[in-house]
């Protein structure tokens, strides 16, 4: 009986712990979240109270309201959806593809090229800014759509290709064997046994590179003047009452119209980011 | 599938080609309207007030002027502009710059004089002299046009110190030491090491000393004070993390009787209903030793790269007239950067009488920046942050101060 109420209690406490761990953890990262969602309705004249307001005492949207009306919100939002949107399913096609190729063939040349893509992950975007910036106008691409799209293309293309063809190596050889015994002709064991198969893997990098692409800061800032999105947008807000100090009712709210499709895209898609993560065997 | 495949891949290109076609469309709309070009990077880009500005200018000068936001960051804007400049793209004619870019970007090839243009000899008794040679020129060149200035003024919240006259240092000092309730201060600042920089060299103004001599008498008097401010208890020593919007919703919440700050802040004051004679307002510069008091501009400089020279001098000349200067403050409620335009005018900004008996009875001085002022400013908030914390002596300060600015000549 005691040996029972022993493990009861064991039991509850283990849970509290467990609980406890939870909450804690869950509002480290949900408070700066709220945090920045309580700046952006709150009045830039109460923004700095102290004590501070917890809930503002004279809520308000103006802040989105001045996105809306005068920094042209919805072109922002139109361009970081045409160009995220490009990026992510070029890259994906070609990466799909690319990582089969890896998986599949193995010749030293063909080595050499993963390692080359892969070990582009390892050098810091400033290195290049200068010369790829030279590179870009040179060839009439600095502040273009196709070019953004090119340099948001590049960025992913190697975590990309290294989650695939971790995914596609582990599909075995034998399931693209038994469909060609059935008749099946190369581009129908790519497309109608291996991709499917991939479908968990490219869920999650079509995911993270969604998040990637919207955090991206440094290549619209570099390569573009005329194209703005999200990421650069708000670093670019008016210094609206004076010019010692940043506006931070606005940067609150932009700050959550980029974070709220990510936390959305995230509460949806959260399943297939997890089987993909761990079926591609990336440690995240 | 092969035909899906080669579908995704043509949609792909007819997209990408269709996207670089907006450049052309633009192209040739120019060519149609024969109006003069002009492409302006400018802080407030975003800004309906000024857009309402721009409007102005390109009725009045038969311009065609594409605006550009660039970073609101100091750090990430230099970062930008110097990218941009270096590089020689033509892309961007005008960028506005701060007092902290030209000082670096003078040295540098990359901006178009301005003297024979824009900036003549007779225009230049328009501004104030000191600050005119030590900021925009060079080597007897002048390398961009003021439009904006923001004076640093001595606030005081009446709320807190009552109808109290602070006249001069005694005032101050009596303000300081006087007792105003728990946790509420005579005096608060931001010493912040990008920000503690203003108020070391407002301080060393006041004191009648020289910011690049540390073994001056009153530049060491200035120094022992701000000391004595921290140490005493008489500022708040949480203050050194504190910029201006700390700074200023300490003030506007009755924390701190007075501070100093630029004059753009009354614009801040104002949206928060606190700008008014009971509660918020400027007040004459305290007596110390010289009134003297800190100013900053705001400048447009001419990219030497920039291929619509002449629609760019056509801007700058407006941009430093008497109605440039009046268009552009009205326009954005601040104040102009040309003195006589401030001293002979009623314009409708807040605050504007009380900004002028500033421009009319106190010396405006810039701030002293070397060629590295970002670098430098970082420093010396650093440095000026031990010496109030005791970490390291008075002489131990200027020591380092006088090394770090040896440097830098």
């Amino acid at each position: 009986m005691q040996d029972t109420n022993k493990y009861t209690v064991y039991k509850a406490l283990t849970a509290v712990g467990r609980w406890l761990l939870f909450a804690i953890v869950s509002f480290l990262i949900l408070f700066p979240v709220l945090w920045i969602f309580v700046s952006s309705i709150t009045p830039p004249g109460e923004l700095f109270k102290m004590p501070i307001d917890y809930i503002p005492d004279h809520p308000t949207l103006e802040s989105y309201k001045f996105l809306i009306e005068n920094v042209g919100l919805f072109d922002k939002i139109g361009n970081t959806v045409l160009i995220v949107g490009i990026t992510i399913v070029v890259s994906t096609v070609l990466c799909a593809m690319a990582a089969y190729g890896f998986s599949r063939f193995r010749t030293k040349g063909i080595s050499i090229a993963f390692a080359f893509i892969v070990a582009t992950m390892l050098i810091p975007e400033v290195v290049t800014a200068r010369p790829l910036y030279e590179f870009m106008r040179a060839v009439g691409l600095y502040d273009t759509y196709p070019g953004l799209i090119i340099l948001y293309i590049s960025a992913v293309v190697p975590f990309t290709v290294l989650v695939l063809k971790n995914f596609a190596s582990e599909i075995p050889v034998s399931l693209e064997e038994a469909a060609a015994i059935d008749g099946a002709n190369f581009i129908q064991r790519l497309f109608k046994v291996i991709l499917p198969l991939m479908k968990p893997a490219i869920a999650t990098v079509c995911i993270i590179n969604f998040i990637t692409c919207l955090n991206n800061f440094f290549t619209p800032l570099y390569y573009s003047n005329d194209i703005q999105v999200l990421s650069v947008a708000i670093v670019q807000l008016p210094l609206r009452d004076n010019m010692y100090g940043v506006p931070w009712d606005l940067v609150s709210a932009m700050g959550w119209i980029i974070l709220l499709p990510i936390i959305i895209f995230v509460a949806v898609f959260e399943k297939q980011i997890m089987d993909g993560i761990m079926a591609g065997g990336v440690k995240a | 599938m092969k035909k899906y495949v080669l579908g995704v891949f043509i949609g792909f290109l007819l997209l990408m080609s269709g996207c670089g076609d907006q450049q052309d469309g633009v192209h040739t709309e120019d060519t149609d309207s024969q109006k003069e070009k002009l492409t302006i990077m400018h802080v407030d880009a975003e800004s309906p007030r000024f857009r309402k500005f721009i409007e102005n200018a390109e009725k009045e000068l038969d311009l065609e002027i594409e605006t550009i936001a660039c970073p609101a960051d100091a750090d990430v804007r230099q970062a930008k502009i110097s990218t941009i400049l270096e590089a020689g793209d033509s892309s961007v004619d005008i960028f506005s710059v701060n007092d902290e870019m030209i000082s670096e970007f003078k040295y540098k090839d990359y901006l178009k004089p301005l003297s024979d243009t824009v900036m003549t000899e007779e225009l230049l008794f328009s501004y104030p002299e000191s600050y005119m040679q030590n900021i925009p020129m060079k080597d007897g060149e002048v390398y961009s046009v003021p439009y904006l200035m923001d004076i640093m003024v001595f606030w005081v919240n009446r709320e807190v110190t009552g109808d109290r006259e602070i006249r001069t240092q005694e005032d101050f000092v009596a303000l300081l030491k006087e007792n105003l309730g728990n946790d509420v201060y005579g005096y608060g600042g931001a010493w912040d090491q990008s920000y503690a920089y203003n108020e070391l060299s407002e301080f060393v103004n006041l004191f009648g000393g020289d910011y690049y001599d540390w073994e001056n008498k009153n530049t060491r008097e200035a120094l022992s004070f701000l000391h004595d401010l921290a140490t005493k208890g008489e500022v708040p020593v949480s203050q050194v993390v504190d910029r201006y919007e700390q700074m200023e919703q300490k003030f506007l919440d009755g924390k701190y009787g007075s501070i100093f700050m630029y004059s753009g802040a009354i614009n801040t004051f104002e949206c928060a209903g606190a700008y008014r004679m009971e509660k918020i307002q400027v007040a004459p510069l305290p007596g110390f030793r010289k009134n003297a008091t800190n100013i900053a501009t705001w400048q447009y400089v001419l990219n030497k790269a920039s291929e619509h020279e002449k629609a760019a001098i056509k801007f700058l000349k407006y941009a430093a007239s008497r109605e440039g200067n009046i268009a552009y403050a009205e326009c954005m409620k601040c104040l102009p950067a040309r003195l006589d335009v401030i001293r002979e005018e009623k314009l409708d900004i807040p605050g504007f009488q009380v900004l002028q008996d500033y421009v009319n009875h106190v010396e405006l001085k810039e701030r002293p920046f070397s060629s590295d002022p970002m670098k430098d400013i970082s420093k010396t908030g650093i440095l000026f942050q031990q010496y109030v914390m005791n970490q390291i002596s008075q002489d131990e300060f200027c020591e380092k101060m006088e090394e770090m600015q040896k440097n830098q000549r």
